[in-house]
């Protein structure tokens, strides 16, 4: 040891003690930043021959991966969850509970009464006209029910494009940063601060898919899904989507009149158990697309059904030509079980009662095919329809179970099972809020320690005022020498 | 003749004492230069004669030295291509006259700042150039001569240079779900697409799908697996029959592979060999029995380590000296790969070396043949990058050395003058 290498030693020790400064000050400024990992200096005592001093070998980043990763994947399934919700909750909302007035089940019931009402007085026109605007307005009810459907799934749809794009997007971004970190000089400053960068944008992606994080060599990652599928590993998967500007009811993945999901170029199921992508917001919007949205087509188009076969049996209205349609009509038209895909959305009320169609009301008391109004005191053809409106049938299509009901029954347990689905959907967002919740403030407890950063600055304070104490001491003692 | 003698020894001391004064100047000049050794004189005694009672003083020779061997601090920078050596060993570079002129010799320094010159090659400011073994195009450095310097080139990194390399081998580690296998399981096949650079690094995929077999009853733990090449539109290149393992000791390892096309399964390495469009493809899928190939365990479908070799075409960016002297060279595409090899050059008897300017040393006869190290092989230290080397100097150390030198000096001239009052008084014996 001479007084030369002191004075190196000295140096470095300065030199450690300010970059620790920096690495302290950085913590403190980024105590509230999101997905920042606390940064700690690494030093090494340096050894060359006999010389000494403290060398920095770099700054390490801390982050709890395990945390992390179940932290990515309670997001990932409250977004599917929150997806799926929101979907269920909307046709909730058009079909309305039974307490609402203009909810499918009070429609039924409106249009129910009404009936009774103009058998008990079928030669007044005021309740023949309120049976027909009751009768109306179920049939809207059908309609809007079914154009809700099909909106929610066109948007669905759009939002799987918006989807696509965003995780596209996401993962190219994180290969430029996988790759700038691969390239950046080992244990330098910017590599933490690429590191937050490459955690924050895999956050965003892991909203969309789940997603697990594998380490590659020199600082990258690697990215699969938890189905298996291939994200990034060293290049970037591409998903491709082609979006539909209307999804209409017959449109479904089945027939290939929308498009499915490829990852560079190869078709995989986007939604199920066996898809590679199952799990978060984008396999949940294709769920909403293919599944749920079919599946609630199906049974509104189901009670749409048997609301028309009620009304066009053959013998309840003895002045209807067979094949005529009856009180509801498809478009106008006769209702063909062959056509049943849809047909919430065409059910109309038969233009021959409709007096704002060019009807007249007197056709519901004396029968559709009647020529001129029969005797006004007539309530047969008015008793017959309440009587196939209230008798029980089972559902001819759809899947709302086998149980003979009146139109009004099955109505009901439409809406029982919708709301059924939204409670488990509702309890299955409150745990995964919750486990989300509590793993973020477990990430968040791994964060910057504020007391701790402030008690490494006396500490890295005090190894400063010391190590420039030991340089002032070298210049006396050289001065010394010199004077001699 | 005593006297005399006195006046010729005072006069060997005074140019003995020069010499040091000149030593410790040098010393002190090169305090401040990066990579300087220092130089130490050395002073003998010469003895004439010390027959009978008189005595004829012989002087004193000095020698110098310069201390190759010793070490100076290691200080950091911030250019990744800053070297020094830390322990024995010394860099072998070369003068850019003299590789312009094409008769380069090798030199060898502890420490540079190299920076990439027009031509990408390392330089230093004052010109000297860092030698190296350039690696193969997959990474791997051949064997060169090591008693040589034959084989070292100048270390040159192209930056815009296109590179890529094609792949040739692929690793599957994939567990397979167990109960797909099982009777009633729906059977649907598991689809996993893995990428490959083409030898035009084109980027293609072989796609594997993997269908169980469902019995009637049971379970089979059998799988179908079947290779497709996207470069060769889809076409089967490989198709083979799994089955697993369901002992206790062993269960959810391969059992056997029975090849229904494409190459035959080797169990010794555990991969099969395919004929993808650009030619033969090595998949690992395991050995018999090895817990990281492929597995069939529990439900999950989870490819978790597929690697493959090669890299997509793409511009060198940077490069890095690692402590083993390996030159690193990252890509935009994010893949490293090494291009050269910087030894670490050892001789018998570093002090030996001839010392030239620029802090740069040549092996001498005296100071042995040298070797050519891997860094940190061997005697040799490692390399330390984003370093230099301070001078050796010790200014305190000098400074004490150089009152001495004076007093010595001083001492020496006193004895000059006595000799000198001495010769006056015999002379003024006569009169």
């Amino acid at each position: 040891m001479s007084i030369s290498s002191a004075l190196s030693n000295a140096v470095s020790g300065l030199n450690a003690s300010a970059r620790a400064a920096g690495v302290a000050s950085t913590n403190l400024a980024n105590a509230l930043t999101p997905g920042y990992g606390p940064r700690a200096l690494e030093l090494v005592s340096q050894s060359s021959g006999n010389r000494g001093g403290v060398s920095v070998v770099g700054i390490s980043r801390n982050v709890d991966q395990g945390v992390l990763s179940d932290r990515r994947l309670a997001d990932s399934q409250l977004a599917n969850a929150g997806t799926r919700a929101q979907f269920i909750q909307q046709i909730e909302r058009v079909v309305g509970t039974p307490t609402d007035g203009a909810s499918l089940s009070a429609r039924v019931a409106a249009f129910d009464s009404s009936l009774i009402a103009a058998a008990g007085q079928p030669e007044a026109d005021a309740f023949l006209q309120a049976a027909v605007l009751r009768a109306g307005e179920l049939a809207d009810t059908l309609n809007s029910i079914s154009s809700e459907i099909q909106t929610r799934r066109t948007n669905a749809d759009s939002d799987i494009e918006l989807a696509v794009n965003a995780v596209n997007s996401t993962l190219s971004r994180i290969r430029t940063l996988n790759i700038q970190i691969s390239s950046a000089p080992e244990g330098g400053n910017s590599i933490a601060s690429l590191q937050d960068q490459r955690q924050s944008a895999i956050d965003e992606l892991a909203e969309y898919v789940p997603i697990r994080q594998v380490p590659r060599d020199n600082g990258t990652v690697a990215l699969f899904t938890t189905g298996g599928a291939i994200l990034l590993d060293g290049t970037a998967a591409t998903l491709d989507f082609t979006p539909s500007n209307v999804v209409a009811p017959h449109m479904t993945l089945g027939a290939g009149l929308v498009s499915g999901l490829t990852i560079n170029g190869v078709n995989v199921p986007p939604s199920g158990s066996n898809s590679p992508i199952a799990g978060g917001k984008l396999s949940a919007l294709f769920e909403v697309r293919d599944e749920l949205g079919v599946d609630a087509n199906t049974q509104v188009d189901a009670l749409a059904r048997d609301l028309i076969d009620r009304f066009q049996a053959a013998g309840l209205d003895a002045t209807r030509a067979p094949g005529d349609p009856g009180l509801f009509t498809d478009n106008g038209a006769a209702f063909d079980p062959l056509d049943e895909i849809g047909i919430a959305g065409r059910i109309t009320l038969n233009a021959a009662v409709d007096p704002s169609r060019g009807g007249d009301l007197w056709r519901l008391r004396d029968g559709l095919g009647a020529a001129i109004p029969g005797p006004a005191g007539d309530a047969s053809l008015l008793q017959d329809l309440q009587g196939a409106l209230a008798q029980g049938g089972v559902l001819a299509s759809g899947n709302l179970g086998p149980t003979s009901r009146s139109l009004s029954g099955h109505a009901a347990s439409f809406i029982s099972r919708l709301s059924q689905d939204r409670l488990t959907l509702d309890q299955e967002i409150s745990f995964t809020a919750a486990r989300q919740s509590e793993l973020t403030n477990l990430e968040l407890e791994g964060g910057v320690d504020t007391d701790a950063e402030l008690q490494r600055l006396l500490l890295i304070e005090q190894n400063y005022a010391a190590n420039a104490r030991m340089i002032e001491t070298i210049d006396e003692m050289m001065q010394a020498l010199l004077r001699i | 003749m005593t006297i005399s003698s006195s006046l010729n020894a005072g006069v060997a001391g005074l140019g003995a004492n020069a010499t040091r004064l000149a030593a410790i100047s040098d010393n002190i000049a090169n305090s401040a230069t990066l990579g300087y050794k220092r130089v130490e004189a050395d002073f003998q005694s010469l003895v004439i004669s010390s027959n009978g009672g008189s005595y004829s003083a012989g002087g004193v020779r000095s020698t110098t030295q310069r201390l190759i061997d010793e070490r100076g601090s290691l200080v950091s920078t911030n250019n990744a291509t800053d070297l020094a050596v830390r322990g024995r060993g010394l860099l072998p570079v070369a003068r850019a006259s003299q590789v312009d002129a094409g008769n380069s010799q090798m030199q060898l320094t502890t420490t540079g700042s190299f920076r990439t010159d027009a031509e990408g090659r390392l330089v230093t400011e004052s010109g000297l150039i860092l030698l190296g073994w350039p690696a193969n195009p997959d990474g791997t450095i051949p064997s060169f001569p090591r008693d040589t310097a034959d084989g070292l080139e100048p270390v040159q990194i192209n930056v815009n240079q296109l590179t890529g390399e094609p792949t040739t081998q692929i690793n599957l580690g994939v567990n397979l779900p167990a109960t797909e296998t099982e009777a009633g399981a729906a059977g649907t096949s598991q689809l996993l697409s893995v990428e490959y650079f083409d030898n035009l690094g084109k980027s293609e995929n072989v796609s594997v799908s993997f269908t169980p077999t469902v019995p009637a009853v049971g379970t089979s733990n059998e799988w179908t697996m079947t290779l497709t090449d996207s470069a060769q539109g889809g076409a089967t290149i490989g198709e083979y029959t799994l089955t697993f393992d369901d002992s206790r000791a062993s269960g959810g390892t391969l059992l056997g592979v029975a090849t229904v096309s494409g190459g035959a399964y080797d169990p010794a390495t555990g991969s099969v060999i395919v004929n993808v469009a650009g030619g033969p493809m090595e998949i690992n899928i395991g050995e018999i029995g090895a817990p990281d190939g492929l597995t069939q365990l529990s439900d999950s479908f989870a490819p978790l380590s597929i690697s493959k070799d090669g890299s997509p075409v793409g511009n060198m960016t940077s490069a890095q000296v690692d402590e083993n002297g390996f030159v690193r060279a990252s890509f935009d595409t994010g893949v490293t790969r090494v291009i050269f090899q910087v030894p670490l050059v050892d001789l018998p008897n570093p002090n030996g070396m001839f010392a030239l300017d620029q802090q740069t040393y040549i092996p001498s006869p005296d100071s042995g043949t040298f070797f050519l190290w891997n860094a940190g092989d061997g005697p040799t230290g490692d390399i330390v990058s984003f370093a230099l080397e301070e001078s050796a100097t010790d200014v305190a150390g000098e400074l004490t050395d150089m009152i001495q030198t004076q007093r010595a000096y001083s001492s020496n001239a006193r004895v000059i003058q006595t000799v000198d009052e001495m010769l006056q008084e015999t002379t003024n014996i006569i009169r």
